[in-house]
């Protein structure tokens, strides 16, 4: 149980890696060939935000107040 | 730190209230970096930005999402009370951290073709990086301490707080990036 | 609670902590140097037209830096932390270097209350130096023509008044905070004592620094340091943005403390909406402490970096704008108006209810009210940039937002006014300051709008009119709101009970000695009297109102130092305070006084609102008697034991 409970939680990490990955790559294109295209690429830039604040950063765990539980 | 002594309950509830201090760190700090973001933009718009070589901005880049892919995988190992795996992902993390320092202040700032007072381009470059750069830095510095504590047996699967900690703070380190990088190597071109 | 008895002049916290910061500067400018040497640089230069000061700039700033880190290292804030990074443990709350006498609060204690005094008595003094600078250049000012000062001096002592009252103004914001809202909430401290010391003993190193540019050169900017001029000021610019930004890293770790401790510490009962009025403005200031304070932060480092490293963000002859900086600027330092104010306001919400004896009107909209001051203040703050030359097109949604703001502070009036009507008031000291403080905040509000006009500010920007302005404001929201609390909690810190006379001579002095200058300042300002000049020109005609503040400034500092008079006698000496002297219903006043030093040793819940007087049923379930006894039953050790500001209780 707790096992599984790991391999999922490293799994999620694994994701957010080739998500940030694909977006970083896909960046430095735009970057590259389409530099004044500055609304896509902040738009990316929040998105890779977002997961590493979601995921990473586990920004639930503020809001979870006392009784929740550590493993997330 | 002071909590030893604590019930588990109590140490989570003072896990709590220390997470919200974390964060409201954070929240603070984001603040100087969203106020040099938008000075960069303030000058310069975005249609210029610096001379940099776009190939150590990747490197560097990718670099500094690793370290926060390994400062994960760290985290949660110790979560599950896998202190083996938590030893071998933040050591990777410390070394990607000095790398990408290395990359910045080591590779960047000396093949850069101006120094900080040609102009304000460049000031911003070298306030925005040296600011990040410092930030790496005292995570680097945060990682080893708590690595350290760590090899010394403070931290289990119920009570690791500061493992947490260091981990969240980098990847906030890893966030301002997410949006530097754009700001100083994607977007416009370098003035000619 | 046994005095560790520890001899000699190094076990006081602040002796070592001074003496470290010696060390420390010197340290880090000898650090610089060699550098220097190393790259080749001058060293050391001593010639009256260039440098005046020996070290490099650069060596200067680092070992200031250097000095205020060694400082908290040698005041021992820093030990436990340096402890925890060792694996080491330490005790929850470890026991004071002192447990009483005026030594336990030149060293670092982690009691909230003892923090809370510190900083109080910190921002007196801090206040009345901020004051003495204003009697020196009020005295140039009193006629036409230089008599006593240089321009330069003139501008360096006007510069040092604005931003010294400004760091005691915040000294007295965390004076109140620091006090009251652990104490307010059921709580035995704050969310971080460590964190907490901290925050207040970087204010030391802070004021030293500030202050120290008055030897090295002083400053001609005014409190707003503006570059293209504060980048070419002379060595003093430095000193200022450092203190400032020491005094700002305080408020931010200040600020932070109080949200969490707000957040995570209330007692059983206490949800936001039946918490006193006074934590939701504390809270409210939190935020913006929190978060704004990192742009003045900012600001002024862009400033330094120009002035150390040649950078160019504000040089328009490197690509640079200096409008960026001030709009850097002001976004905290509009925001830092509200910081100044809501507490004292929030102080005003506190007592009215007390001395008229009847519920605050609209708790629950007075209660937002602050946040929505505090989340408008965050969108206008280039009002204060009407003629700076930004694009025209911006003055009008700024001048909108500003007017805005008009709206939450009116809220609060309207609940003044009507917790005011039909009560049965009483006019002791405090209950005077908080009367006196409504209606200079009126007129300080008022004032307000024709600055956010645009058509009327572009007259009116830069004279003494704005002088008068905020002068006003800060009086009715920060000066005479501070002088109640101290007044309403005094018994509460000391045990004792200040002299109502001196406090009631206190007030008839101070209340028209300020609406003589303040009402002075505006005319003034409005015949074409600028701010920030040494000189004006006889023509003007307004050579009377010129003297006229000058006296007024005179009067308003007697009445201060009688205040202090009063304080510190009555600490010694006061009559004995009964536990409640107020009939107030907040918990605090359920304690005896002093206050014990774990605050509520038996904790509480809340089981009614705060503010129903007059009506039957209590707000928190605590029996005074319960306390009381015990204290009875243990007379303090060995009789005579002094308790803060040498109080004796016994
Ligand atoms: C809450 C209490 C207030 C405080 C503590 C306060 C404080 C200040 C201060 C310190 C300044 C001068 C800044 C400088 O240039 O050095 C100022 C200017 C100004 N205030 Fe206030 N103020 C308050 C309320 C208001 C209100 C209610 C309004 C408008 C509705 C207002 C509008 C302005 C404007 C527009 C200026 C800029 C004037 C100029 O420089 O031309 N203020 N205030
Ligand atoms: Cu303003």
């Amino acid at each position: 149980m707790n096992e599984e409970q790991k391999t999922m939680a490293l799994q999620v990490g694994v994701t957010v890696l080739i998500l940030l990955a694909a977006m970083t790559i896909g960046e430095y294109f735009i970057g590259l060939f389409a530099p004044y295209w500055w609304a896509p690429l902040m738009a990316i830039a929040l998105l890779k935000a977002f997961y590493i604040v979601r995921d990473y950063m586990h920004i639930g765990r503020v809001f979870a107040g006392d009784e929740a539980e550590e493993h997330s | 730190m002071s909590t030893g002594t604590l019930s588990i309950a109590d140490y989570h509830k003072k896990t709590v209230t220390n997470r919200l201090g974390l964060w409201l760190f954070i929240v603070s700090d984001a603040f100087v970096f969203a106020g040099l973001f938008i000075a960069r933009f303030y000058l310069y718009g975005a249609g210029v930005r610096p001379e940099l070589s776009q190939i150590v901005g990747l490197i560097v880049t990718s670099i500094l999402v690793l370290s926060s892919f390994f400062a994960n995988r760290g985290e949660v190992s110790m979560a599950y009370g896998d202190t083996k795996g938590y030893f071998r992902n933040t050591l990777i993390t410390i070394i990607l951290g000095i790398a990408f320092l290395i990359g910045v202040v080591g590779v960047e700032w000396q093949i850069a073709p101006y120094g900080p007072d040609h102009d304000a381009l460049w000031s911003l470059f070298y306030t925005m990086t040296g600011f990040h750069a410092f930030h790496v830095l005292t995570g680097v510095i945060f990682l080893v301490i708590v690595y350290r504590n760590a090899r010394k047996g403070l931290y289990t699967a119920e009570r690791h707080f500061p493992v947490e900690a260091a981990a969240v703070y980098w990847h906030f380190v890893d966030v301002v990036w997410v949006f530097f990088y754009p700001a100083l190597y994607l977007i416009g071109l370098p003035p000619i | 609670m046994k005095d560790t008895q520890k001899a000699g002049v190094f076990s006081i916290g602040l002796v070592r902590g001074l003496i470290a910061m010696l060390i420390g500067f010197l340290t880090g400018a000898a650090f610089v140097s060699l550098i220097r040497l190393i790259l080749g640089l001058s060293v050391w230069t001593w010639n009256p037209s260039g440098n005046q000061f020996g070290f490099a700039e650069s060596a200067w700033v680092v070992g200031a830096i250097f000095g205020a880190i060694a400082f908290m290292l040698g005041v021992g804030v820093l030990s436990d932390w340096l402890k925890w990074m060792n694996g080491q443990q330490t005790a929850e709350h470890p026991a004071d270097a002192f447990a009483s006498g005026w030594k336990r609060y030149l060293s670092v204690s982690f009691d909230h209350k003892a923090i809370g005094v510190q900083y109080g008595v910190t921002s007196i003094v801090v206040i009345g130096l901020a004051g003495i600078f204003a009697l020196i250049f009020r005295t140039e000012l009193a006629q036409p023509g230089m008599q006593l000062l240089t321009l330069e001096r003139y501008n360096t002592i006007m510069s040092l008044h604005g931003i010294v009252m400004i760091v005691g103004i915040l000294l007295g914001v965390g004076a109140m905070s620091n006090y009251l809202v652990p104490l307010m909430i059921g709580a035995n401290d704050m969310a971080f004592p460590r964190l907490n010391a901290f925050a207040y003993w970087i204010n030391v190193p802070a004021a030293v620094i500030l202050l120290s540019s008055y030897f090295l050169g002083g400053f001609d900017t005014g409190w707003t340091g503006y570059p293209p001029l504060s980048a070419k000021a002379p060595l003093g610019m430095d000193m200022f943005f450092l203190g400032v930004y020491f005094a700002g890293l305080s408020s931010i770790l200040g600020s932070l403390n109080v949200i969490a401790t707000t957040i995570r510490l209330r007692a059983k009962g206490m949800h936001y909406f039946r918490m006193p009025i006074f934590v939701w403005t504390a809270l409210a200031t939190a935020v913006i402490g929190l978060t704004a304070t990192q742009l003045i932060g900012l600001s002024f480092q862009m400033v330094l970096f120009e002035r150390v490293f040649g950078m160019g963000f504000f040089a328009p002859d490197k690509g640079g704008n200096p409008i960026l900086f001030q709009h850097l600027f002001w976004f905290y330092s509009h925001p830092a108006v509200y910081v100044f104010v809501l507490t004292g306001l929030g102080v005003i919400s506190e007592l009215l209810p007390v001395f008229a004896r009847k519920p605050l009107f609209g708790y629950r909209w007075v209660a937002l009210s602050s946040f929505g001051i505090a989340l408008v203040g965050f969108l206008v703050w280039a009002h204060h940039m009407f003629t700076s030359g930004m694009s025209p097109y911006l003055r009008i949604p700024f001048m909108y937002s500003t007017l805005l703001v008009a709206v939450p502070t009116g809220v609060k009036f309207f609940s003044w006014v009507a917790t005011i009507w039909e009560g049965k008031l009483s006019f002791e000291t405090p209950m005077l300051f908080v009367l006196g403080a409504i209606s200079i905040f009126l007129l300080g509000g008022l004032s307000g709008p024709p600055n956010a006009t645009v058509a009327t500010d572009l007259h009116l920007q830069d004279t003494y009119w704005i002088v008068g302005h905020f002068h006003a404001t800060m009086f009715g929201g920060f000066v005479f709101p501070f002088f109640a609390a101290i007044y309403y909690w005094f018994p509460k810190i000391t045990g004792r009970m200040y002299n109502e006379k001196l406090g009631k001579l206190h007030f008839f002095l101070m209340l028209p000695g300020f609406y003589i200058q303040s009402l002075s300042q505006m005319q003034a300002g409005l015949l074409g009297m600028r701010r920030r000049i040494g000189d004006y020109d006889p023509a003007l005609g307004i050579n009377l109102q010129q003297l006229l503040i000058t006296i007024a400034a005179f009067v308003i500092f007697f009445s201060v130092v009688i205040a202090v008079v009063n304080l510190i006698y009555s600490a010694r000496r006061g009559p004995i305070a009964a536990s409640n002297p107020w009939r107030s219903r907040s918990p605090e006043f359920m304690l005896p006084s002093p206050i014990p030093q774990h605050n509520y040793e038996h904790a509480f819940e809340v089981v009614g609102e705060p503010y129903d007087y007059g009506i039957a049923g209590a707000y928190v379930s605590i029996d005074p008697d319960r306390y009381i006894a015990k204290e009875e039953e243990q007379p303090a050790a060995g009789g005579a034991v002094t308790s803060p500001t040498g109080a004796t209780t016994d």
